[in-house]
């Protein structure tokens, strides 16, 4: 058995890995990465090409037909009225074939990139980037409301509480930063599932999210990270330790636990200096500010989100989530309404997201770190009860990988001729859960935590690598 | 290719062949179906290869039980029956599937087969789905059964009831029944226990085990009689704050639902009903069946029979997504969440394990699973709606307020009455000729030239009245192409009555679609556009909706299907509290100033005012009417289907009602008639004496409140996969015991803690073999955390502001709904709450609190920097330190000693040593003598003395 504190060095598994540390039996089934002594580089059940994840959150669900999935037919029998099977129609009344007014995109499509792939007017800048994605176009989920499809997105289930797909990852392989938690979400909205989405469920305390801010709040601090005290602050630090040295010479008896706790403070006082430092941008040159849009109004916020979540890529942080929501029952992009909505969101996030993958790649982070956008489902494309917007839509949508081993320029998958369902190369969002594990070197059959009398995992009973969204497939 | 009668007549002659010149005929059927052969090799096997063995094979994983291998396995087919019948092959399943028109059954899930593909399997089976493919040695049979069957379920340790015959403890000189026991087995293997801890550490694990709070400073003394601190704590109301907290981790207790952060009114009750249920030590038979059909129990006071309602509430707990739209699937996933508690609370089984498949380990039959679920499926637990909503009944009441409340029902119905008589008086005297300006109108009014459109709407004004220029209709054409959305500007969140214009006439609609998206999400309403609108004639009444920061906020009228001209001239969003003192501001309006019936219709709309006054203050009587949240049986209840691997959409066989197949009590014979709703045989087999798990589960969960582990550590799991018991012979006697002194828990908890292995010291003496520390045997003690609630409340009392009171309502805001930024004030014990999910109270999530979405049997334990960063930063916790160093410095009359003493007493519950007094005056400049020095001196001690090993773990 390996002394506690070289397992946890060796184990690089930081934030709260002490928790383990006073039960060194349930310690081997706390983490896998520190059950072996192993080295990332040769992955956890197989060789990793992605050290870490960057998933950005389209909150409410972005239109396909509007952004990245180019339908034609849309314009040309636009107005027109059609049978389609429509999700909502069909989960609350069992119905399919419903009449719907197809209503065509307020915005034009062109072509980018070597590739020559279409994206629309929306994201003009994120389409500067097209030969670095793999653009999935034959997503589908389950849900067809916010709360259950986006518990889905994150947690791999609907209504059943389980631990969300950072914590999996968290769990899976550590940290490489002792002095950072592992898995953050960026300004997480409090609304459908709130803490859920970046919860650990039964998974060990340890692997749960950390928000840094909240969705609709300017402010990027983790709690309790600031001392109320200034200057009192190393005194109160001190005094702490000192009390818990003499009262542990007291006790007299070895307690691996309570020495976890006199560790726990060394180590919050060493990330009380990292976590603020990693806040503060005085020392990004003002091109790069500007490349996140930080001088423009519109995306000064999220491309702070952005910026920052690449400071904490290159800290060692192992998943970020940055978030594009809001703490609403109808969150940012869900337009029912009015589509044109959508060119406001568009304009928020499409600078800052073009100038992460434009950093990242020129920083060397790109080729092991894997992006991530998407919403929890799609929009349908035809009007809402004959209205001016776009209702939910699980059976179809579109979502992009860039780095971190995914395979650049492809497009895999399709909808159908409208761009509604999808119906060839289909990926389930078990699918891309288990691909995103598999990038980083995880075989998500073999991720397992043992609760309630079985194993768990994220993808269920479900989900299977693609294969084609690979590099070198 | 011949068709499937011939191929039949062919296999037929075959056979019949075969009969006569057996090995002829064979050869000869072998060369007769090459072509079939052929199309097979060349065109379907690469088929069965590249698109479903990924899936269905006995070498991959069978999904679904359905192996594809051979014609056996489709012929078996998996958990939905055959695959493919060759007599009806365009009803199998697998044409079904290819085809993709079922969204229940779409295969191959990652896209439909191409054109050819499936013309391939159309003619392979129209053809009689010929295939050479014998079964191989890899296919499994298709049903497993349980790994334990239920007719040797007696096998496993917990499946057996625990003996008729009273248990012995061995002979020993221990004065107590589980010393005897354990220090039987001491003896066996030669072991000497530790010796007891100091009495100053045993006060305090006696405080913070039954109370949940560290002992007051008055109350610190090491001379005190053992017995009798024991006896009055248990009979102290703080006991039962501590122990209905615990319970609450059991049955996942909470007050507002994730989704939304919806605010369950009534759930504290239940917290009430457990306090008063540890308090006054109800038997635990009755606790359990109270809270399983409590309202189906009799009773014999008004006040049992309410504490019987309030009981269900626990049924109803569940953090349940009630947006989901499947509403099938809802139901299920409620029932199935109920099962997981009740399994987990009562019987520590893993019973939703058997929703989809018999249990893998234990001796659970989906069958037992939905005789269970029939059981609950009996009672609604939602009425359903986009958001469906819980069951609230009313509290039964004594027969005055009864009276009472019936008094004001009647009051009340009878003035709706009278104000539907004005109100239609009202409207026969209105003057349909006006032209209504938009500036004249209350709240926020969108015009229909402010609507967006959809399809050509045609502009009129020829008949009055209407808002602002006029109106739309949609000239009675192109239904379903035309549509007009009322989306206001910057709607500022709240509760409005929606109202609609329009012009009425002859040649309109009779049932013109209208939806309101609101935070309550859709409401579609029909409004018949030939009758004048119900109000004053112009407006009409939509209904009210509550609307969110950033929510959807609009109104869509449609001309789909309708049989008239749709009219669509303006929507008005009246905020809710303007509405009450200007509810009929727009009759003013309309009311026709030339008329002599000005008067008349002044004095009726005055009438009428006074009259909704007295409605609305009725109304707020009849909301004072005490509720329940519940669940409500059915007229007639029902038993279920087994879902076909769990899916709400592939039913099977129905199966009658009843209970565990593996528990079957001797002697209980309570079989659930047809008639019955099922929940009051379910709380009596689960609570009778003869049930193998029920009272060993509860013995064995107090037990590991109070000594640390479980003599079965696994204590939420007596299953095959969980843990046996250490000591089987002590967990059975303490069983009997529980039981012959009538299920009471005070009695079980003084036996546990005035027994000498609860005493033990949680140190290592020198000459101790280590032996002691092993799991099971209880011969060290063990060390106790501090868990959140007893932080905050400790923190709460040292500080002086915690209130002690027996008798707490509801701790939630009367105006609140959403729990999303509520903010905890001090006051009350934690157990108070209100407990919200998505806003925990102080250090909860740090400090391990448990998930209030699961039943949680065990919280963790665990050392996380977060833990660090709270006791350090939390403004919080400094608050309530400075205040206790606040008092500290006004003790004028103190020496420093005093005071220093007083620091330690008050957070670790002891004197501080030579060592720590001569530190802590170390720690004190001397130069500074101020009142504000002194105060940031003793703030800073108080508040690492609370950061501290000794604050946070009790030896």
């Amino acid at each position: 058995m390996l002394h506690r504190r070289q397992l946890l060095h060796s184990a690089a598994c930081g934030f709260g890995s002490i928790a383990a540390a006073s039960l060194s039996a349930a310690w081997a089934q706390s983490s896998p990465a520190a059950a072996r002594e192993f080295d990332l580089r040769g992955g956890l059940h197989h060789p990793a090409k992605a050290k870490r994840v960057i998933f950005l959150f389209m909150q409410g669900g972005v239109s396909q037909v509007d952004s990245f999935d180019y339908k034609p037919l849309l314009e040309k029998r636009d107005g027109e009225m059609a049978s389609f099977d429509d999700a909502r129609e069909f989960a609350n009344k069992g119905s399919v074939g419903s009449q719907q007014r197809i209503m065509k995109s307020p915005w034009a499509f062109r072509q980018y990139g070597q590739s020559g792939r279409w994206v629309s007017d929306l994201f003009p800048n994120m389409a500067q980037h097209i030969d670095k994605m793999a653009m999935i176009h034959g997503m589908h989920t389950e849900g067809v409301a916010h709360g259950p499809a986006t518990l889905f997105l994150h947690c791999g289930s609907q209504n059943t509480i389980r631990p969300s797909m950072g914590s999996w990852i968290h769990y899976g392989l550590g940290t490489e930063n002792e002095n950072l938690p592992g898995f953050i979400s960026i300004a997480p909205s409090i609304g459908n599932g709130g803490p859920r989405n970046y919860g650990n469920a039964f998974l060990p305390a340890r692997f749960q999210g950390t928000p840094i801010g909240k969705a609709g709040a300017s402010e990027l601090k983790i709690d309790f990270m600031e001392s109320q005290f200034g200057a009192n602050k190393q005194l109160l630090l001190e005094q702490i330790q000192s009390l818990n040295r003499m009262q542990l010479e007291r006790r007299s008896s070895p307690d691996s636990e309570l020495d976890a706790v006199i560790e726990s403070y060394e180590l919050a006082a060493r990330m009380q200096t990292t976590a603020p430092a990693l806040m503060d941008f005085s020392n990004e040159s003002e091109e790069t500010m500007k490349l996140y849009g930080l001088d423009v109004k519109e995306t000064e916020a999220y491309g702070r989100k952005c910026l920052l979540a690449r400071r904490l890529c290159e800290s060692g942080v192992r998943f970020v989530q940055v978030n594009y929501g809001d703490n609403s029952a109808n969150p940012a992009w869900d337009q029912h309404s009015n589509l044109p909505k959508h060119a406001d969101h568009a304009r928020a996030v499409d600078q800052p997201i073009a100038g992460l993958l434009t950093d990242l790649e020129r920083r060397g982070l790109l080729e092991d770190t894997l992006v991530w956008w998407g919403g929890e489902f799609g929009r349908a494309p035809y009007a809402e009860k004959n209205g001016t917007g776009r209702d939910h839509n699980p059976g179809g949508f579109t979502v992009w990988l860039a780095g971190g081993g995914s395979a650049p320029g492809i497009s895999y998958g399709e909808t159908d001729e409208f761009g509604h369902l999808a119906v060839h190369d289909k990926v389930h969002m078990h699918d891309l859960h288990a691909t995103v594990l598999h990038l980083l070197g995880i075989d998500h059959e073999k991720l397992t935590f043992k609760h309630a009398g079985r194993d768990y995992r994220l993808t269920d009973v479900h989900g299977r690598v693609v294969r084609k969204l690979l590099s070198g497939a | 290719m011949p068709s499937r009668n011939a191929v039949f007549f062919f296999e037929f002659v075959a056979i019949c062949f075969a009969l006569v010149v057996t090995c002829v005929g064979q050869t000869n059927a072998e060369s007769d179906d090459s072509e079939e052969r052929t199309f097979f090799e060349s065109k379907v096997r690469p088929l069965f290869e590249s698109r479903c063995k990924e899936c269905h094979s006995a070498l991959t994983e069978k999904s679904g039980g359905l192996s594809l291998d051979s014609k056996q396995g489709w012929t078996i087919g998996g958990d939905s029956g055959p695959a493919i019948d060759v007599n009806a092959w365009e009803k199998s399943l697998v044409w079904d599937a290819v085809q993709y028109r079922n969204p229940h059954l779409q295969m191959p899930p990652e896209g439909k087969l191409s054109e050819v593909e499936i013309e391939t399997l159309r003619k392979w089976l129209s053809s009689g789905a010929f295939d050479p493919r014998e079964e191989e040695t890899a296919t499994t049979p298709t049903k497993k059964a349980p790994a334990l069957s239920v007719q040797n379920a007696h096998e496993h340790w917990a499946y057996r009831s625990v003996p008729h015959q009273a248990i012995q403890p061995p002979r020993s000189a221990a004065r107590n029944g589980i010393d005897a026991f354990l220090s039987t087995r001491y003896s066996d293997i030669g072991l000497v226990p530790e010796q007891f801890a100091a009495p100053e550490i045993l006060r305090q694990r006696l405080y913070v085990d039954l109370h949940g709070m560290r002992p007051d400073v008055g109350s610190a003394t090491s001379d005190y009689d053992y017995e009798q601190l024991v006896d009055s704590l248990l009979a102290s109301p703080r006991f039962g704050e501590r122990f209905a907290r615990r319970w609450m981790d059991v049955v996942r207790y909470a007050e507002s639902i994730t989704l939304r952060g919806f605010v369950l009114p009534d759930a504290w009750r239940y917290r009430n009903y457990l306090i008063h249920a540890f308090n006054s030590d109800k038997p635990y038979s009755t606790f359990v069946q109270e809270q399983i059909a409590g309202d189906l129990m009799s009773s014999e006071s008004i006040e049992e029979r309410q504490r019987q309602f309030v009981a269900t509430t626990m049924l109803a707990l569940g953090d349940t997504n009630l947006e989901e739209q499947d509403k099938k699937q809802l139901e299920m996933d409620y029932v199935d969440e109920q099962l997981d508690v009740i399994g987990k609370a009562f019987l520590a089984q893993t019973l939703s394990c058997a929703r989809c498949h018999n249990h893998k380990f234990d001796p659970i039959p989906t069958r037992d699973y939905y005789a269970l679920a029939g059981i609950l499926k009996s009672s609604v637990a939602m009425e359903h709606a986009n958001v469906s909503n819980w069951i609230r009944v009313p509290l039964p009441l004594a027969p005055d307020q009864l009276e009472y409340f019936g008094g004001v029902e009647k009051e009340l119905a009878e003035t709706k009455k009278a104000i539907e008589s004005i109100q239609r008086q009202l409207k026969s005297n209105a003057s349909p000729s006006l032209v209504i300006p938009i500036v004249d109108l209350q709240g926020i009014v969108v015009d229909d030239s402010k609507a967006k459109k959809i399809g050509h709407w045609e502009a009129s004004s020829s008949v009055k009245a209407y808002v602002g220029d006029g109106y739309l209709h949609d000239q009675n054409k192109d239904k379903g192409a035309k549509s007009a959305t009322f989306e206001p500007k910057e709607l500022v969140p709240g509760k409005y009555r929606l109202r609609i214009a329009y012009s009425h006439g002859e040649n309109r609609a009779t049932n013109t679609v209208v939806r309101i998206f609101s935070a309550d999400g859709e409401n579609e309403l029909r409004i018949n556009q030939r009758q004048v609108p119900k109000d004053d004639g112009l407006w009409l009444t939509l209904g009210s909706f509550r609307f969110e920061q950033g929510g959807q906020a609009f109104v869509i009228v449609s001309n789909e299907q309708s049989d008239g001209h749709v009219i669509v001239d303006a929507i008005q969003f009246l905020p809710e509290a303007v509405q009450s003192t200007n509810g009929s501001s727009a009759t003013e309006v309309v009311a026709d100033p030339a008329t002599n019936d000005l008067k008349k219709t002044e004095s009726l709309q005055s009438k009428s005012k006074s009259l909704e006054a007295h409605l609305k203050a009725q109304q707020a009587k009849l909301d004072s009417r005490p509720m329940v949240m519940t669940i409500r049986p059915l007229e007639s209840p029902v038993d279920i289907a087994i879902h076909v691997r769990g899916s709400v959409h592939q039913q099977g066989e129905v199966v009658p009602r009843g209970f565990l197949s593996c528990l079957a009590i001797d002697g209980f014979n309570n079989p659930i008639s047809a008639t019955s709703n099922g929940r009051l045989e379910l709380a009596q087999w689960l609570a009778h004496d003869r049930n193998p798990l029920t009272a060993r589960v509860y013995v064995n969960r107090v037990w590991a409140w109070l000594m640390g582990e479980g003599i079965v550590r696994t204590v939420d799991n007596f299953g095959t996969t969980g843990e046996p018991p250490s000591n089987p012979e002590l967990l059975d006697w303490l069983t009997q015991q529980f039981i012959a002194h009538q299920w009471s828990t005070k009695w079980l908890v003084r036996e546990i803690v005035c027994s000498d292995a609860y005493k033990r010291s949680s140190r290592f003496s020198l000459s101790g073999t280590r032996k002691e520390t092993e799991s099971g045997l209880f011969a060290r003690g063990h060390v106790r955390r501090l868990d959140a609630e007893s932080i905050r409340d400790t923190l709460l009392n040292m500080s002086g502001e915690l209130v002690l009171s027996a008798d707490v309502g509801s701790t939630v805001p009367a105006e609140l709904k959403e729990d999303y930024t509520f903010k905890h004030l001090v006051g009350y014990r934690s157990v108070y709450g209100p407990w919200f999910r998505n806003a925990l109270p102080e250090l909860y999530n740090e400090f391990d609190g448990a998930n209030p979405s699961f039943s949680i049997n065990q919280r963790d334990r665990s050392t996380v920097v977060p833990q660090a960063l709270a006791l350090l930063n939390s403004p919080w916790v400094a608050e309530r330190c400075a205040k206790v160093a606040s008092f500290v410095v006004a003790k004028n009359d103190w020496t420093m000693d005093q005071k220093i003493d007083y620091c330690f007493l008050t957070t670790v519950s002891r004197l501080p040593t030579d060592k720590e007094r001569h530190w802590s005056l170390s720690q004190k400049s001397d130069t500074e003598v101020s009142l504000s020095a002194q105060e940031v001196y003793f703030t800073n001690l108080i508040h690492s003395l609370v950061a501290s090993i000794d604050f946070r773990f009790v030896e």
